[in-house]
């Protein structure tokens, strides 16, 4: 079957041609009624994650009362508290650092491995572009879940703590991003590979090529901005991904450790109670479904501005 | 065709091994398998560790453990007490996976095909209804959804599937968990069983069985079905306004036939594809529902095993999830062009 994606070369109608595509892409954006309403969510489920950390320390939010666990929510902790009587409200919060943190720069490292692959295996063919591809294809034939838990205990979970924008992380935090990073970028690497491939014999790069450009400057002033459209539909969508993904490996305990909070383990311990306690994995959860939910309509509406074809 | 199916399978083949190697690199770092014997009342020696390491192989270099995973040992000898000398040595008695041994389970000493057995029955259980359902619920809304394009029901429509399907699996199971056994319970209307499979002790019928399977299921059908709805629209969409479907209205057919004939067998063949790959994941249980719920099937199989580096199981598990899902993409492929008189695999 033929994989390849049409060209992305766009010809511009003459009104609309002083536009840059960036110009057009933002304007078509702003007019994506669902994607203004995803960025404005997300904006304020940031806000409640930077503004909280003024109202409540860090230190609160892993402090243990043993005398007041499982306890539902009062005046003092509007949200209840955890199974080891840490206050639900100031983890959302702190926890909800860590998950963001998390799932951008795990993309970040998707986004570098799929798109270098990608390229190096459209654009040299042969020997390297068959090896890319089978561990690819590999990597795609175990289901996801079982290769990031397998992987994550591979990476081990004793690994020293980091300091990063001036707080200190556990370990864990480092090897669930590299965890996702690394078990995300098949699918993009595919699709940079299929882009590739199709514009390494367009007439750009081959009058490039006779102008006398190296391969690396093909490869990156030439064809990769050619290849950024799709790639940041994909990351955009891929972190939401995994923020679902991270909440996953958090709820099932292999994911960062307390007492660090992410709003997945917060939920880890939620099903001791199951039949009492729901403050536990209602805050986090509804947390991560409102991000999750924005970042899908910010990705939908990026496609959207960023698709030549879609006449809107 | 026959030319084009060898092929495939000949490329499947290095294929799977990669899959092999990639995998047994992972697992032979995960953890000890003989570290969970420690913590039993009657500590082995370090002596009988020792020997105990020596009969599974762990002694031995990675690439040796991967031929003995691969191919057995019973054409090599075992030197039990390690001196090096041939006094005590013992015939290997793995064949290994090529030849249909996945081996013995380090926990239970239970054969590995055996352990799985019973957990792929389980999982099945739950998996094959709950397909059957996300496939009827996704096809029907999402046609639905597309033929009343931008009425209130499609809005309304989308913007539910859009939601569960940004939904993390357990926010659903345990809102479930909290109306049908919780509050229904406390209202003293009939409710839901949390957990398990049945009453220990208590033989199992499906009558039994019913009440402990629709928290599980529904859960995966609202996640899955939400996904595949958005895929139904959208293809439904697509074909409708193709040409020929124009001019079969311009013919005056009538849209119930133009609906059945011309829209939905050219949106079911993507369709199915898309789903049918996705169907032998299903079979390595779902791992957040089966914990849930403590459904005892392969996803609790491998966190099991996971917890404690029985590798074995882990290998065989997920080998066997890699080649149905490679067959069976190799299986849709060929279905697909035998189906579509379109697709030409040459």
């Amino acid at each position: 079957m033929d994989t390849s994606l049409p060209s992305r070369v766009v010809t511009i109608e003459p009104d609309i041609a002083h536009e840059s595509l960036f110009q057009r892409t933002v304007k078509r954006f702003l007019r994506h009624r669902m994607a203004i309403f995803g960025a404005v969510m997300l904006v304020l489920v940031v806000f409640y994650v930077i503004v909280g950390s003024f109202l409540y320390s860090e230190r609160y939010a892993n402090t243990t009362d043993f005398g007041n666990k499982w306890a539902a929510p009062t005046s003092e902790h509007l949200m209840g508290t955890d199974a080891v009587g840490r206050d639900v409200l100031a983890r959302t919060i702190y926890g909800g650092q860590v998950t963001l943190i998390i799932s951008f720069l795990a993309m970040a490292v998707t986004a570098v491995l799929g798109l270098v692959l990608g390229l190096v295996a459209g654009y040299y063919g042969g020997l390297p572009d068959s090896l890319i591809m089978r561990v690819t294809e590999a990597l795609l034939s175990i289901p996801l879940l079982f290769l990031l838990l397998v992987l994550s205990k591979f990476i081990g979970v004793n690994f020293p703590s980091v300091t990063l924008f001036g707080r200190e992380f556990s370990g864990s935090v480092v090897i669930v991003i590299l965890v996702l990073g690394f078990t995300g970028w098949m699918g993009l690497a595919r699709i940079v590979r299929a882009q590739v491939l199709s514009l390494r014999e367009q007439e750009f790069v081959v009058a490039a090529r006779a102008l006398g450009a190296r391969d690396m400057q093909i490869l990156f002033r030439h064809i990769m901005p050619n290849t950024l459209a799709p790639v940041i539909v994909y990351t955009t969508l891929g972190i939401s991904n995994v923020i679902l993904l991270e909440a996953y490996i958090g709820f099932l305990g292999t994911g960062v450790q307390p007492p660090t909070a992410s709003w997945g383990n917060m939920i880890q311990r939620a099903t001791e109670k199951i039949d009492t306690v729901w403050w536990m994995w209602f805050f986090p959860g509804m947390l991560i479904l409102i991000t999750v939910i924005s970042i899908n309509f910010i990705g939908d509406g990026l496609r959207d501005a960023l698709d030549p074809r879609s006449q809107k | 065709m026959g030319k084009y199916a060898l092929r495939r399978i000949i490329q499947a083949i290095p294929l799977l091994f990669v899959i092999s190697v990639l995998l047994f690199a992972l697992m032979y770092s995960i953890g000890d398998p003989l570290a969970i014997v420690m913590n039993v009342p009657r500590r082995p020696t370090g002596a009988q560790l020792e020997q105990a390491r020596r009969r599974m192989g762990l002694d031995q270099p990675i690439y040796m453990q991967y031929l003995y995973w691969l191919v057995g040992n019973d054409w090599t000898y075992i030197d039990q007490d390690g001196d090096g000398t041939l006094n005590e040595e013992v015939r290997g008695t793995r064949r290994g996976i090529l030849r249909g041994d996945l081996g013995v389970s380090m926990i239970t000493r239970q054969p590995v095909a055996e352990r799985i057995g019973e957990r792929l029955a389980n999982t099945l259980i739950l998996m094959l209804p709950a397909y059957a359902l996300i496939l009827i619920v996704s096809f029907t809304l999402g046609i639905i959804s597309a033929l009343r394009q931008y009425s209130f029901l499609d809005d309304l429509l989308t913007t539910i599937a859009f939601i569960f399907y940004s939904m993390p699996i357990f926010l659903i199971s345990l809102g479930m968990i909290l109306l049908f056994a919780v509050v229904f319970r406390n209202a003293g209307l009939p409710y839901l069983p949390i957990a398990g499979m049945g009453q220990p002790g208590q033989s199992r019928t499906l009558g039994t069985l019913l009440p402990y399977m629709i928290m599980p299921i529904l859960s995966l059908t609202a996640v899955s079905a939400a996904a595949y709805m958005r895929y139904v629209r959208a293809s439904v969409l697509e074909v409708i306004n193709q040409d020929y479907v124009r001019t079969a209205r311009s013919k005056g057919i009538g849209e119930r036939r133009i609906l059945l004939v011309h829209v939905l067998r050219n949106t079911a063949l993507p369709l199915v594809t898309i789903i049918g790959l996705d169907f032998p994941f299903l079979l390595g249980g779902a791992i957040i529902t089966e914990s849930i719920f403590a459904w005892p099937g392969m996803g609790r199989l491998f966190l099991e095993s996971l917890d404690r580096s029985d590798y074995p199981v882990l290998m065989a598990m997920l080998m066997m999830l890699g080649v149905f899902i490679v067959l069976s993409q190799l299986i849709i492929d060929l279905l697909y062009s035998l189906l579509d008189p379109r697709v030409n695999l040459s």
